[in-house]
């Protein structure tokens, strides 16, 4: 069953100096019940407008976006969004900022506190609770940006290139982590990034957008069990696919400039 | 083994702030020292071989007697208590509305679009220039005064707070969104917590210019204060007192400004990570 479903979503803004820049064209997407899907592109292409545009963060200028069949006009308690840079409130301690969206949607105070024991043990922030996130690490930030999306149980999970922001070896780390969470919790999963490897790696269908204006350009399945291997012979393939088509859609689109 | 390392960086940041608080006593320090009291003694040397008359400078020795006879002989508190309870009145007055107007506008954003253009058309008034029309309204006593001190420092408190708030981090904004706040929650919970920093910094420079307004109209027409007492001695050339004065504002103007220095720290320090 499809859980998200963007039908012809087409998204035009001005450009600094005044021109009208279409970002995104015709772009058709179907996301099933807890399938991890994954979008990469070219730097600009457009892939975080088009989350904030499901999210229900961002208006478009045609298409429709539904969730389980109900058109999303505004942003909704099953979508959770987790930011680039986590976005954790810098008054809040972590505890609070993971409270913070079951604290708005009226949660029992009980049932908060079961949640929040949950996820700061899943999230490895235990001991930390109390500290503020500028007494916190990058990767830690964004675990309690993950956690505080978790605990509100959405249906589908966007991550905007959650893991850029992030070094090297705590990426890996939470990449792992991140299947673990999908394979446990059963969550719909879209996730941005414009790391190919990071893609295949994680994802049960990567979504290639073309560079401006966006259209999906090719889809590929990777059908690889978890627990995966980031060496595996089978996703270097995928991966150096994906390159070259990228490289490809640049020279067939030589006309348009990418810059922003 | 990323958290091992995390955890590593954190006790690493909770340090810092406290070793790079702790300033050593440098040579240039030293300096600064030696330079004071070689100008304090030229000071005195000038004044008692009689090369600057004691009209215009008066010699640190003659500051510190002045001073000494001011205080015992009881001439200086009612002044200062004086000057004090105006300053402070004032200032309440113009933080308490600074703050509730600026959450108003920040509330209701038609509200500032009206009340704006007047907001600015009397903040561009010198304060000074309204004093005369002023003592004409509140008389030359305790009202005038507190009025203004709230004139001097309200639109600071004001325009800072409403301007903080204005540039709350559009990625907060946006995480309120995705968990559906609203209005209210939004500017409570997120934009007046953003606003806090620029709202101290408009309430430390309002501490300041407040004892600049009373002082001012102290001077201008009083029955006591400082202001006034300073206005006295300058009459009977008694340099020695202005001199005494001139320090004793300056040494409450920031004694004022530090108050509320350590009212932000305690507010805010627990979750920025420079040291004010």
């Amino acid at each position: 069953m499809p859980t998200i479903k963007a039908k012809n979503i087409e998204k035009y803004y001005q450009s600094t100096d005044g021109e009208q820049v279409h970002a995104l064209k015709d772009i058709s997407l179907t996301v099933e019940d807890g399938e991890f899907v994954a979008i990469v592109g070219p730097s600009g292409c457009g892939k975080s407008t088009f989350l904030e545009i499901v999210a229900g963060l961002l208006p478009h200028d045609g298409g429709e976006v539904y969730l389980d069949d109900q058109l999303i006009t505004e942003t909704s308690r099953e979508i959770g969004v987790v930011f680039q840079d986590a976005s954790l409130f810098p008054w809040r301690t972590i505890k609070r900022n993971i409270a913070y969206g079951m604290e708005l949607a009226k949660v029992p105070k009980e049932e908060q506190e079961k949640r929040l024991t949950h996820y700061i043990k899943m999230m490895n922030l235990e001991g930390f609770e109390n500290k503020y996130p500028a007494q916190l690490s990058g990767g830690m930030k964004q675990r309690a940006g993950i956690a505080r999306t978790l605990a509100m149980n959405p249906k589908v999970i966007l991550m905007d290139e959650p893991f850029s922001a992030v070094d090297h070896l705590t990426r890996c780390t939470l990449q792992e982590e991140l299947i673990k969470i999908h394979e446990l919790e059963k969550k719909t999963i879209l996730f941005v990034t414009h790391d190919i490897n990071e893609a295949v790696f994680l994802a049960d269908r990567v979504i290639l957008l073309s560079p401006r204006p966006s259209v999906i350009q090719e889809e590929y399945q990777i059908k690889l069990p978890y627990p995966r291997h980031r060496d595996d012979e089978y996703l270097s393939k995928v991966a150096a696919m994906i390159m070259a088509d990228i490289s490809r859609g640049r020279k067939t689109d030589e006309d348009i400039e990418y810059f922003i | 083994m990323a958290a091992e390392r995390s955890e590593k960086q954190v006790t690493k940041e909770d340090t810092r702030p406290a070793v790079v608080g702790k300033k050593k006593f440098s040579w240039i320090n030293a300096v600064q020292v030696i330079t004071l009291i070689a100008l304090l003694a030229y000071m005195q040397v000038v004044v008692d071989t009689g090369r600057i008359s004691k009209v215009f400078i008066a010699s640190p020795t003659m500051i510190v007697q002045e001073a000494v006879k001011i205080i015992t002989d009881g001439t200086l508190l009612p002044h200062l208590i004086l000057t004090l309870e105006e300053v402070l009145v004032g200032y309440a007055l113009a933080v308490a509305v600074g703050i509730i107007v600026a959450l108003l506008w920040t509330l209701f954003p038609k509200l500032e679009a009206y009340m704006d253009v007047f907001c600015a058309a009397i903040m561009a008034v010198p304060k000074t220039a309204i004093l005369p029309l002023l003592i004409l309204w509140f008389g030359i006593g305790f009202k005038s005064k507190v009025v203004l001190v709230f004139l001097f420092s309200v639109f600071q408190i004001l325009y800072n707070t409403v301007t903080g708030a204005k540039q709350t981090n559009i990625k907060y904004l946006k995480v309120a969104k995705v968990f559906k706040a609203n209005r209210l929650q939004t500017v409570f919970q997120i934009m007046i917590p953003s606003a806090l920093p620029s709202m101290f910094s408009g309430l430390r420079l309002a501490a300041a210019t407040a004892l600049t307004g009373v002082i001012f109209s102290e001077m201008q027409s009083a029955k006591g204060g400082l202001g006034y007492l300073l206005y006295e001695a300058q009459n009977l050339l008694n340099s020695a007192r202005m001199f005494f004065i001139v320090i004793l504002v300056t040494v409450i103007s920031v004694l004022f400004v530090q108050v509320i220095a350590l009212i932000e720290f305690a507010v805010c320090h627990k979750w920025q990570n420079k040291i004010h």
